[in-house]
């Protein structure tokens, strides 16, 4: 029987995919614009809040920690949140990843690609003039949609999403 | 009673003229107003000093924003393209230097050089120009057309359709409004949007 150095083809096969899995669980998920409406409308009574920001976009990084905050002590209720980066795509191993690690986040945080199609930000919200930070709160069961576009500060937030929260 | 007539009024128009991001800046088909704004070069530049042009292609942008530095060279490609054909370049800092110091004067300057851009790059520094037109990010485009003395919006939004990769644009609707204006037409797409940097308002 064929060895590779006294182990089995099997073994051996298992050994060269291992160092992938490391690599796989590093890398930052990419989402476009037909699968965040996917999600959105499959989600339910969720109330999703997508965060759109980018880690080179001072106002967003500023508002980040307050959300975050806000995640994390509403965990109980039917709440979800998806920060979703404009960072670009090349950049997205290293400057997203970096950000996600040093700040050690455990949130949704996707790279968003929305390249090609223009026509997204309308079904997103016909007000969005197009700056980042943004938020959009979105619930598929009662088809709520509400849109904010600007920073958010920690108290706002947990204001609206009690308001659209049964 | 008749005090109240005038000053009712007065006070919406000026509480209008303070309102940031208002979405009710120029829209396609308005006459703009012209402005007075010092260029890197030291020299005051506005529309009416445009002799030549039959229009301008104007370009909200600043030196810090990722998505404006990576439309720098297609912004060069089309002053490259259309100055000749009397639609120059040029390009509006909005930004509050306060807020960002690497959207000051100085960094500008430098900018332009580096770069070697081709075109006017002007300091709107009462940010009265972006209200005016209702510029809210950066790059923010404005086609402007001649008419006479005016210039008439005929085209706002996004340069194309793919900010990270310029072999990917599908479409570019600077450059097809520009050309449609050259053959005596309207811009197919008038209007469009795209995610840039929020434009900072002073405080």
């Amino acid at each position: 029987m064929l060895t590779f150095g006294g182990m089995s083809p099997r073994v051996f096969l298992l050994c060269l995919l291992f160092p992938l899995y490391p690599l796989r669980a590093q890398q930052v998920e990419v989402l476009t614009f037909p699968e965040l409406r996917e999600r959105l409308e499959t989600g339910g009574d969720t109330l999703t809040v997508v965060n759109f920001w980018a880690t080179w976009c001072k106002p967003c990084v500023e508002e980040l920690p307050g959300f975050l905050a806000v995640e994390d002590s509403l965990r109980q209720l039917p709440l979800r949140f998806l920060f979703l980066s404009f960072d670009f795509l090349r950049e997205k191993d290293r400057a997203l990843l970096d950000f996600i690690n040093t700040r050690n986040i455990r949130s949704r945080i996707l790279l968003f690609r929305s390249q090609g199609d223009n026509g997204w930000m309308e079904e997103v919200s016909p007000q969005w003039q197009g700056a980042i930070p943004a938020t959009w709160f979105y619930r598929a069961s009662d088809h709520l949609s509400r849109f904010h576009e600007g920073a958010l500060q920690k108290d706002e937030l947990l204001i609206r999403i009690k308001s659209y929260l049964p | 009673m008749k005090k109240l007539f005038v000053l009712l009024p007065a006070l919406c128009l000026l509480a209008m003229a303070f309102r940031t991001g208002d979405p009710a800046g120029y829209k396609p088909g308005d006459k703009v107003r012209d402005f007075k704004l010092r260029d890197v070069s030291g020299e005051i530049i506005s529309l009416s000093g445009l002799k030549q042009a039959n229009g301008c292609i104007l370009v909200f942008t600043c030196n810090h924003c990722p998505f404006s530095v990576a439309y720098e060279d297609r912004i060069i490609a089309l002053h490259q393209a259309y100055a000749s054909k009397g639609y120059p370049v040029i390009a509006i800092n909005p930004n509050d230097a306060a807020t960002v110091p690497d959207d000051s004067y100085e960094l500008m300057i430098e900018r332009a050089r580096e770069k070697k851009f081709p075109f006017r790059y002007l300091h709107d520094e009462s940010q009265e120009t972006a209200r005016l037109y209702g510029a809210t990010r950066t790059p923010h485009l404005y086609v402007l057309q001649r008419e006479g003395a005016d210039f008439v919006v005929r085209y706002i939004g996004a340069i194309d359709n793919n900010t990270e990769d310029p072999e990917a644009v599908t479409a570019h609707y600077v450059k097809d409004a520009v050309e449609a204006l050259l053959q005596g037409k309207q811009p197919a797409i008038p209007m469009t949007k795209a995610i840039g940097c929020a434009i900072k308002w002073k405080k």
